[in-house]
């Protein structure tokens, strides 16, 4: 990403925004559609009483639905073009999470979407009782993906919201109330659509078989009754449609990406590590220093995990730094914002090149000397990076 | 030999591991009896309750049981009787497998049927579902758990260890921690799970899995907890990262197949039970096939794990392994692998326990005693680096100095202590506790496989059991016997060892009485132990130990009469020893002998005067003792000064040579408290009597006696203060024309008269 950062920043910021503001609208979507399943904890009446409150805005209304559906084409693109521009795919877990849920959700995701179209399509309303119906006593496998895509889907979206929640320095006490509601929303949804699904599974099959009140699809479906199966063989076909480009995409850049990897040329560097817990290590150019480090299992402070926005791995460059290129806008305002001296640089930004590099972690992995009070408090990252 | 036993530590391990989880599988599959007698009908269990119930029933009970409260025990088998009983069972065991072995070809159809009756389509992928529900539940909790700990997590991790010691600490923290998160993962999962109500069969084979799941991550906690793959600060056994990682790997391997087999062993045969109530017949074989067939499957795991294990790690590891000992090993492994499964299919479960037992009690042994060595070796590494630092930095704050020119001239360089080993004496007693601990553990999970209840044996009235009581009684008392003597004989030993004979003219240390009496404990204790271990191990064995007790307790007194006062010296010269009543070296008075403390022997001690004499004195004698050699010295002087003498002047002159005494290199440093006027101690008919005093350490006392007599001596010379003389004024009245000689001789005549009969007073008794 700094490569390109380089060439344009203005882009890059661009981008940024981007995608952590499409990202948000799902995030919001998602956590409205997880409220909502919650409430099959109390009865699934009630689940259903809330649906239009909190699922069906986003279907209603014509600007959320578009919002909702440019984001998830404008998302997706973005993270296309970042995965082109990776230079190494061992990221540390959290990213790599990220990544892999990230490239699972369309093709988990394209059964309930497509099925709830097509209930629509039939002029059904989808109401609680028929999809959960369906998950739980029709197509019991779907319901199995369905727990699998909510999970993979939450967790892309946390992983999202977490890192961009703690570049900024501030936010330890949101933190606190984080954590707690990334775990708490998708459990209690998890728990709601069990239970909601323990009420509607009929009796003889161990559940309670219960109906809703005042069900709006008691006339069946009002379209022409020949086009039944065709909707039906739309609604089935269409993930699997989306599945195939989606992955094929990803495929695509990935090959895209192999092939710029391979064509650029190599060197060798020997980096060592001075001061507390030294290390050297010999690794191949092109990658940056974090990932170098990474790459060879040591341990280094990285709060935003190499998104350049935390400054909390930065290192002191004691030998080499002659071949380092300039610290671009990003790396430039993070070490302004920690007051760093001339010769501190980001090392999740900095490539080295050829050669020998010494240097020196400023913050030690375990962040035993990490000190928010030494930034300048007047400037905020977000500011710093946006 | 290090290195291949690092490798076997894991491996073992992971054996362990694997046989029991076969073991476990055993009652499921139906046993011995269970192949032969269905489980009794709900009917005939109701009947049974009921009869338990009706008071003529109860009473019968009553009556037909013996006094101590238990039945009459079924008439005792003889030999051939066991034997050809076992033969049977074995017999019965073989066919059902054979049952068993024919079914196998079919066994996906029969379990596909069976499991298609139970469940629905849609309540196995809902159980799977809930699976799935529950175990993200459990990780989520934990993961919020593990946000919070993560900082201390990471502290704990990264924070640099040296000894030993801190690195246990590190790692029992961290396993806390990550063990803490399991118990939150167990209660988000199998806690939330349970607060539902389910359908029976879906609820047992959801818990099934989840608590295998549990299992599971137990397990590769330990094993993170011991190899630390990735905490290289962390880690307990003595091996590189890439070793840690490679074994941890198969760690996890291993356990994923023993647990996936377990639940599928748990799950086919709930199923299969299920059925039986309606159908009968052949299900127990299809349990009993799949269970076979599962272990089977575990076996060749197991086996795969440790070929594996045994190429592969030698790689890794920095320093060569031993090619022989290694094959060795591996074969090892292999066959009891083997053995214990071939027992565990001919239904032989109580020799497949001893097998296995012993079989891993061998190499465990050997494994723990490398372990514990290793710990101590890093502890004691550890502590001499520290130490070997610190000295170093003594050393060098010195040449600074002296560089600087701070030192004073002929200063020598400060000694540095040598290195000890705090460890010394705890390293065998480790040894020996691990020892014992393990074996204990052995004998007890073999009397358990067995059957056995150890704590009850002497009810069992078969062959086996009573083998077994004389067994136990015998290797319990021999390993506590063997646990107390290697205590007492390092401990007395290394105090022993540290003894420092004083040097020539140096008052003994408080170690010299130990010195005394430690061999002599040392030789009781072993005494004691010896009689104990064997008159118990005598006891167990059946032999009644009541005479030979009554015996020695006769000749005991016996000669107990016959040495009363060699007893009596003995005894008493341990108190005397106890109190620290004196030391060697010392100077003592005992009645009316004195002297030096030259030898202390069991019965007697010895002293010498310091005009030679050596008195031997036997402890039994002494009433009293005085010590003149304890902590400090008063010596008080005089010295007769005349009437006219300025008492300022002396008392400052005294304060000078207590000053220059004290500044003496030789005895300065054992002066407490240096000379000191007290004043005027007395008047006397023609002169004062100046008094002074000082004190000093034991033995110092003379010498510096000496010098002070001399100083003062000189010191009231130079000014002009004379020392009182006895002198004798006649004065003859109208005396003037007197000779000379007339004078003298009324002179002498009244001196004569002044002293009186008793002649120049009696000395002080003199110094030794
Ligand atoms: S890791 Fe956050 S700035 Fe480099």
């Amino acid at each position: 990403m700094s490569e390109t950062a380089t060439a344009s920043p203005w882009g890059a910021k661009l981008r940024l925004q981007a995608m952590i503001g499409t990202g948000m609208v799902m995030f919001v979507f998602i956590t409205m559609h997880l409220a909502n399943l919650t409430l099959g904890l109390v009865s699934l009446q009630t689940m259903e009483d809330w649906r239009p409150t909190l699922s069906g805005v986003w279907s209603n209304f014509a600007v959320l639905k578009y919002l909702l559906q440019g984001s998830l084409v404008v998302h997706f693109l973005l993270a296309l073009y970042s995965l082109y521009h990776r230079n190494t795919l061992k990221v540390p877990p959290y990213d790599m999470a990220q990544m892999v849920a990230g490239v699972l959700i369309i093709p988990l995701l394209g059964m309930h979407v497509f099925g709830v179209m097509a209930i629509r399509g039939l002029g059904l309303e989808p109401t609680y009782m028929v999809v959960l119906g369906q998950f739980w006593i029709v197509s019991p496998l779907n319901g199995l993906q369905q727990i699998v895509m909510l999970v993979v889907a939450w967790i892309h979206g946390a992983i999202g919201v977490y890192t961009w929640l703690q570049s900024r320095d501030g936010s330890a006490r949101l933190m606190k109330f984080f954590y707690p509601f990334v775990v708490a929303l998708p459990i209690l949804a998890m728990l709601g659509y069990v239970e909601a699904g323990r009420q509607i599974i009929p009796i003889d099959e161990g559940g309670m078989g219960m109906v809703l009140e005042n069900d709006p699809n008691e006339l069946g479906p009002t379209v022409d009754p020949e086009m039944i199966p065709v909707i039906i063989e739309q609604a089935k076909q269409r993930p699997i449609l989306a599945t195939q480009i989606s992955l094929g995409l990803v495929a695509l850049v990935l090959a895209a990406r192999w092939l710029r990897l391979y064509m650029r040329d190599r060197g060798r560097v020997r980096v060592t590590y001075a001061g507390r817990r030294p290390a050297s290590f010999v690794s191949d150019t092109g990658l940056t220093l974090l990932e170098m480090v990474h790459a060879n299992n040591l341990p280094h402070a990285n709060v935003c995990r190499g998104r350049g926005r935390c400054g909390t791995c930065r290192v002191r460059v004691l030998r080499g730094g002659e071949n380092l290129s300039p610290p671009d806008d990003i790396e430039a305002k993070v070490l302004a914002r920690w007051n760093a001296e001339p010769n501190e640089r980001l090392a999740c930004q900095i490539k080295p090149h050829e050669g020998d590099l010494e240097v020196e972690r400023v913050i030690q992995a375990d962040y035993s000397d990490l000190d928010y009070s030494k930034t300048q408090k007047a400037t905020s990252p977000v500011k710093a990076t946006s | 030999m290090m290195g291949f036993l690092r490798i076997f530590l894991t491996v073992l391990l992971l054996c362990g591991f694997t046989q029991i989880a076969q073991a476990q599988m055993v009652p499921s599959s139906g046993g011995e009896t269970e192949t032969a007698i269905p489980d009794p009908s709900p009917n005939d269990v109701k009947e049974f309750l009921r009869l338990l119930g009706d008071p003529s029933v109860q009473e019968w009970i009553k009556d037909s049981a013996t006094e101590d409260g238990t039945l009459d025990d079924a008439p005792v088998l003889t030999f051939r009787e066991q034997v050809d009983a076992r033969l049977a069972s074995i017999a019965a065991r073989a066919q059902s497998l054979a049952l068993a072995w024919n079914i196998l070809p079919r066994m996906p159809m029969v379990m596909a049927d069976v499991w298609e009756a139970e469940l629905t389509h849609a309540q196995k992928v809902r159980s799977a579902t809930y699976v799935l529900t529950f175990l993200l539940i459990g990780l989520g909790l934990e993961w919020l758990y593990r946000q919070f700990m993560q900082l201390p997590l990471l502290r704990v991790e990264q924070a640099p260890k040296d000894a030993p010691t801190e690195k246990l600490v590190g790692a029992v923290m961290r396993a806390a921690i990550i063990f803490a998160g399991l118990g939150i993962f167990a209660v988000g999962s199998i806690g939330a799970f349970k607060s539902f109500d389910w359908h029976p069969l879906v609820e047992a084979l959801v818990l099934d899995f989840l608590v295998m799941v549990l299992m599971f991550r137990i397990v590769t906690t330990v094993s993170l907890f011991f190899q630390a793959p990735h905490a290289p600060e962390l880690r307990l056994v003595p091996y590189g990262s890439p070793v840690a990682r490679y074994l941890h790997g198969i760690v996890r391997v291993l356990a994923l197949s023993i647990v996936l087999a377990l639940a599928l062993s748990f799950m086919l045969n709930r199923v299969a039970f299920m059925r039986e109530m309606d159908m009968g017949g052949s299900v127990t074989a299809v349990a009993l096939a799949q269970t076979v067939a599962l272990a089977f499957v575990v076996v060749l795991v197991t086996w795969a794990s440790i070929w594996i294990a045994f190429r592969r790690v030698p790689n890794l590891c920095e320093d060569d392994l031993e090619t022989r000992n290694l094959r060795f090993w591996r074969n090892y492994l292999f066959v009891l692998v083997g053995i214990v499964f071939a027992t565990w299919l001919v239904g032989l479960f109580g020799v497949m326990w001893a097998i296995l037992i012993v079989g891993l009690v061998v190499p465990g042994l050997k494994l723990m005693t490398a372990w514990i060595d290793h710990f101590f070796d890093q502890s004691t590494a550890a502590l001499q680096d520290e130490h070997r630092a610190e000295a170093q930095a003594v050393l060098d704050a010195f040449n600074a100095k002296e560089i600087e020119g701070d030192v004073m001239e002929g200063e020598a360089a400060p000694e540095v202590p040598e290195f000890a080993d705090p460890y010394a004496t705890a390293r065998p007693i480790v040894q020996r506790g691990a020892r014992f601990v393990l074996l204990m553990g052995a004998v007890f999970l073999l009397a358990t496989a067995w059957g056995v209840n150890i704590f009850n044996l002497s009810a069992d009235r078969s062959v086996l059991g009573r083998i077994l009581e004389v067994f136990i009684d015998s290797v319990v008392a021999l390993l506590l016997a063997d646990l107390v003597w290697t205590w007492a004989k390092t401990v007395i030993d290394k105090r022993i060892d540290d003894y420092e004979p004083p040097v020539d003219g140096q008052a003994p240390g408080p170690e010299a009485r130990m010195f005394t009496l430690l061999p002599l404990l040392r030789t009781i204790l072993m005494v004691t132990l010896l009689i104990m271990v064997s008159l118990s191990v005598l006891n167990a064995a059946g032999v009644n130990i009541a005479p030979i007790l009554a015996g020695a307790g006769i000749m005991g007194i016996a000669i107990g009469f016959g040495t009363q006062s060699l007893v009596r010296d003995i005894v008493a010269g341990i108190f005397f020893l106890i109190d620290d009543a004196f030391r060697l070296g010392e100077y003592i008075e005992v009645g009316d002998l004195m002297g030096t403390v030259e030898s202390i022997s069991v019965r007697s001690m010895r002293i010498r005067h310091h005009r030679g004499k050596v008195h031997t004195v036997p402890y039994g004698e002494l009433k009293s003792l005085t010590n003149h050699s304890r902590d400090w010295v008063i010596m008080k002087l005089e010295f007769r000064v005349p009437f006219d003498t300025d008492l300022q002047l002396v008392k400052k002159l005294i304060k000078k040579v207590g000053a220059e005494l004290q500044a003496n290199e030789h005895y300065g440093p054992s002066i407490l408290s240096t000379l000191k006027s007290q004043g005027v101690r007395r008047m006397e008919e023609f002169n004062m009597v100046v008094g002074v005093k000082f004190m000093t350490k034991p033995g110092e006392q003379w010498l510096v006696r000496r010098d002070a007599y001399q100083k003062v001596r000189d010191i009231f010379d130079a000014n002009g203060i004379r020392m009182a003389e006895r002198n004798v004024k006649v004065e003859i009245e109208g005396g003037g024309h007197l000779t000379e000689e007339q004078k003298q001789a009324a002179a002498g005549a009244a001196q004569n008269a002044a002293q009186g009969p008793e002649g120049p007073p009696k000395a002080i008794p003199d110094e030794p």
